[in-house]
């Protein structure tokens, strides 16, 4: 008996010990995100202190405000419906334990908390009059729990990983149908310029390259010609970001429904942002964001829309780029035979291209061997030949080796789409 | 021009839970006036009239906002609510529904964004559209509760009966004699009035529809009843007199059963608990008063996962919070009852229309000194002097006490001052006897009779003042002064000359006043107990009025006898119950 009573002590303090300063509720909701750097969570919270003659109700109070707070900084932490988390993979999980009950100490938790309603939108008795649960408003600043993080090592910085190479080069374009270009629309459409303004506004924030669409249409029109990327044709926005060599291109498309309410108008925008790996097309994030119904001018009801997608958009573009970038910067590599090569021909031009690539990159991956066309994707890691321009003098070398009869030469060059011509 | 009276309340509506956290929301209030009353309901023009205004005034309270309807939407209504066959919900609702909810919704749609933006909770302005977008841009859902917020009354008369009495009455001259017969009519007013309570709905295509919500009735049972007297002759408009007060009455106890009707209710949120007492989310812009009290509840969490409100306790109001000019501004209120309050507990009205009943039994201080005179002591004509003897001193009188209570503090800025009016009466034992002339057939006196004891008699008093009440926590420490008009009465019967019956009276009229202390305690916000003791400071007093009454009420009067030294200063003691009356009647 005495064995069963230590032995449930022992447990119940190590449960105690466990849940330390961690949030007991951990119940919590995104309702928007109010800047780039802050979001606004409601958050439930559960206190109870216990006295000689039952609850004690006002320490209960607080102590339930106290955990609402926690629940709302555990929620942007590890994220939610509606809110991706800063610690995402395994492995962050794992570097966060011996940091959360820091993270989660009154003390701290008060500086991640940038506003605080007053009032509380519900207080309940709960537990058969045991505890309390209160739900609150909290703005987080989700830049500063970022911060917290990264410097103790849980999450890297995405400048940290990108040191040499630098962040991604991105570039937003609204999403058109097949053969449309995706500039003209943004010249004529006041919501889709408006979403692009902020999408590029979000993304200078964070220290991100951006592309403007004016550049972009310069670059494009004078590479129009050259590009040949089998399977994308129709697909002018793949085509353009190839062109200007982002790394990253975003496609959005806004939507504004209005109806009347009285005599008056309200609007509700809701935006889809999707992000595209430029080499490939690949997508790699897609989110929808959506504003409140409301009166207010459809550019603010965009700006709230493109605010609430961006945040877990650009969350999974870090994540995607310190993934990708372990292998080294990629392009997209493509051999066009421009010269009179037998079929014998092509098929060694072919097989000293792979060769060539081998050689030079850390990882390739073969995406289209056609009669006229070698398509590759490659990562190269050697500090050497981080430039498009030294990637070209060492494709070329390394090609004359693997095949003395047939010459490179550079057709479109950018960080990242090469494509050369074999003659 | 007849209009239409139909006030038309603007209710946020806001679920219970947030309505308690984030304050009560101002309403609108729209009105014309028209009375709705069935046919058999015979009411002049300017009996309506009368009745439509005299309610608007009750209705009118610092909770709402106001604002006309177009006069032709009124003369619209008129007419039709003329031909309606009766003035139930039912009947008007459709009426209202066709004629006057468009013209409402025409109103809250242009004042839609001012109302919303005096109802954004700190919530809503901390979102991203009111902080980095700066847009004033109301959401929907403020917006549409605006527009499904539209309240309408309709006065309506259930039941109205005027009847007419006369009546008669006796005039005596200095001396007592019935000299002439002044005839009177008695004007009763007998009235059933209410106002029914709609509210404007309007669904996403902005169509309006109308529900019926509540009836705010000013009687209880049988109507509210008044009646007044006119002497043949004068002018005084006693028939106007008692339909006024039978209005004005039934007036009150609409306007305190409007504050009852759920969405009309002020209800907030408990901000901040200080040693006392609480500070709530409520103030001078809702019209919160000085001594109002609060129920303080809390939701709880069944085991089958539901929220229930549970009472806690309740509040009075001692400081009211002026936030028409500082929003941060709070109102403090005194727990009464309850314990162990927190932030985030909601706070409700528990509307009263301020007039207490207080009754109880009272011992009070009559001390009337032995006596002997046996004389004829008291001289009156007509050979009816009389004497009297009184063997035992008279110490006190026990009785019954009755008074009026009506709060004060609001209009004098003193929390917890009332006005008070009241009456006792005492019944006591006097050990003596009446000496009483025994009379011949001609008149003349032919001996005396002392077979009458005095007995059983009786002392009262009426008094009006002031009372001040002192609380902490349930317990009420009571101040009162009063001024007292005290009268005692002896009383006997013997014979006249023809052998009928002749009242002998005693009667002694004094003024005074008095102080009084108690400690009352609450048991419900309505109902409380008390007790206490009063001193009365009269003056010493020989002086009576000495009075036989035949049975044609004659009276023969001397009002300036020497009778038995009555003192009436000294201590009473009390007993009480203090009723909170839920209306007037």
């Amino acid at each position: 008996m005495m064995r069963t009573i230590l032995i449930l002590s022992l447990f119940t303090l190590t449960a105690a010990y466990a849940q330390g300063n961690l949030p007991e509720s951990r119940q919590a909701t995104f309702v928007e995100a109010v800047t780039g750097d802050e979001v606004l969570i409601k958050a439930k919270g559960v206190g109870g202190v216990s006295g000689m003659f039952g609850l004690k109700e006002e320490e209960s109070v607080k102590l339930a405000e106290q955990d609402a707070r926690k629940s709302a900084v555990y929620f942007v932490v590890y994220g939610g419906a509606g809110l991706d988390g800063l610690v995402r993979s395994d492995e962050e999980k794992r570097k966060f334990v011996p940091v959360e009950q820091e993270l989660f100490s009154d003390g701290n938790v008060a500086s991640f908390i940038a506003w605080e309603a007053n009032t509380f939108d519900s207080r309940v008795k709960v537990a058969g009059g045991g505890k309390i649960r209160v739900e609150k408003q909290f703005r987080v600043r989700r830049s500063a729990l970022q911060q917290f993080l990264t410097d103790r090592r849980v999450i890297e910085r995405l400048e940290d990983v990108t040191d040499e190479l630098g962040l991604p080069t991105l570039m937003a374009l609204p999403e058109v149908k097949p053969g449309r270009n995706p500039l003209d629309e943004l010249r004529s459409d006041n919501a889709l310029k408006q979403a692009a303004s902020v999408i590029e506004s979000y993304l200078t924030q964070r220290k991100y390259n951006v592309v403007a669409p004016d550049q972009a249409q310069r670059i494009y029109e004078q590479q129009k010609a050259q590009l040949s990327v089998k399977g994308h044709e129709e697909d002018l926005s793949y085509m353009i970001a190839l062109s200007v060599g982002s790394d990253i291109y975003v496609s959005y498309t806004v939507t504004v429904d209005t109806r009347k309410v009285g005599t008056t108008d309200v609007r509700k925008a809701s935006v889809s942002v999707r992000a595209f790996e430029t080499t490939t097309a690949r997508m790699l994030g897609a989110e929808t964001g959506y504003s409140e119904e409301s009166a207010a001018p459809a550019n603010a009801l965009v700006e709230a829309a493109v605010a609430n997608a961006l945040n877990n958009v650009v969350a999974r573009l870090g994540a995607y780029w310190q993934d990708d970038l372990k292998n080294g910067a990629q392009y997209k590599i493509v051999f066009s035979i421009t010269g009179a090569f037998d079929e014998d021909a092509r098929y060694d031009i072919a097989d000293a291209a792979a060769k060539t690539l081998k050689k030079i990159a850390a990882k390739t991956k073969e995406n289209v061997v056609a009669d006229n066309t070698i398509d590759y994707l490659a990562w190269i890691q050697d500090k050497e030949l981080q430039s498009p321009s030294a990637l070209f003098r060492e494709l070329r070398r390394e090609f004359s080796n693997a095949y003395p009869k047939a010459k490179l030469k550079q057709i479109t060059l950018n960080r990242k789409l090469i494509v050369v011509g074999v003659e | 021009m007849r209009r239409l009276c139909i006030v038309v309340v603007a209710v946020i509506l806001t679920a219970s839970n947030l309505s308690a956290q984030t304050g009560y929301k101002k309403k609108v209030v729209s009105f014309v006036d028209v009375v709705a009353a069935p046919a058999s309901v015979g009411l002049s023009d300017r009996q309506k009239e009368y009745i439509a205004s005299t309610v608007a005034k009750s209705v009118r309270m610092e909770r709402f906002n106001y604002a006309p309807l177009p006069a032709p939407v009124i003369r619209t209504y008129a007419d039709e609510a003329a031909n309606a066959a009766s003035a139930s919900a039912e009947v008007l609702r459709p009426v209202i529904e066709r004629t006057l909810a468009p013209g409402l919704l025409g109103i809250l749609d242009i004042n839609k964004e001012m109302l919303s933006t005096q109802n954004l909770s700190e919530a809503d302005r901390n979102t991203f559209l009111a902080t980095k977008a700066q847009s004033a841009g109301l959401s929907a859902v403020q917006l549409e509760s605006i527009l499904n917020s539209g309240f309408f009354y309709v006065p309506f008369v259930d039941r109205y009966r005027r009847t007419v009495a006369r009546g008669e009455r006796e005039i005596k001259n200095d001396e007592g004699k019935v000299v002439r017969i002044q005839r009177y009519t008695t004007y009763d007013h007998e009235l059933k009035v209410g106002l029914l309570w709609f509210q404007l709905t309007v669904d996403r295509s902005n169509t309006p529809s109308v529900r019926y919500i509540a009836t705010a009735r000013g009687w209880s049972g049988s109507g509210v009843s008044r009646s007044e007297d006119q002497d043949d002759g004068t002018d005084t408009n006693a028939d106007w007199s008692a339909f006024v007060q039978a209005v004005n009455v039934s007036a009150v106890n609409i306007g305190n059963e409007s504050k009852k009707i759920e969405q009309f209710r002020l209800a907030g949120g408990i901000t901040e608990v200080t040693t006392f007492g609480v500070k709530m989310n409520l103030g001078r812009r809702e019209g919160v008063g000085l001594d109002d009290a609060y129920w303080v509840e809390e939701d709880v969490e069944t085991e089958a996962g539901d929220i229930v409100k549970e009472r806690r306790g309740f509040v009075k109001v001692r400081d009211i919070g002026d936030n028409r000019t500082d929003e941060s501004a709070f109102t403090y209120a005194q727990t009464i009852t309850g314990t162990d309050y927190s932030p985030g507990l909601s706070v409700s009205e528990i509307p009263m229309i301020g007039v207490n009943a207080v009754f109880g039994l009272a011992s009070v201080p009559v001390r009337i000194s032995t006596f002997d005179d046996r004389g004829p002591a008291f001289s009156l004509d007509d050979n009816f002097s009389f004497g009297l003897t009184v063997t035992e001193e008279v110490k006190n009188a026990i009785g019954p006490f009755a008074m009026f209570q009506a709060h004060i503090g609001n209009a004098a800025k003193v929390s917890e001052l009332w006005v008070h009016a009241g009456a006792a009466v005492g019944f006591f034992s006097m050990e003596g006897k009446f000496y009483l002339p025994r009379l011949n057939s001609s008149g003349a006196r032919i001996g005396t009779d002392s077979s009458n004891d005095i007995g059983a008699s009786w002392t009262g008093y009426a008094n009006l003042g002031l009372v001040k009440k002192f609380y902490f926590r349930r317990f009420g420490l009571v101040l009162q002064v009063d001024l007292k008009y005290w009268r005692t009465t002896l009383t006997a019967t013997g014979e006249d000359k023809r052998g009928n019956d002749l009242t002998y009276t005693l009667t002694q009229d004094l003024f005074g006043a008095d102080v009084k202390t108690g400690l009352e305690v609450y048991l419900t916000p309505m109902l409380s107990l008390g007790a206490g003791a009063e001193y009365n400071f009269f003056p010493a007093s020989t002086s009576w009025e000495a009075k036989a009454t035949d049975t044609d009420n004659n009276d023969t009067v001397n009002s300036d006898v020497v009778g038995p030294d009555t003192r009436y200063s000294g201590l009473g003691v009390y007993l009480w119950v203090n009723y909170a009356l839920p209306r007037l009647f």
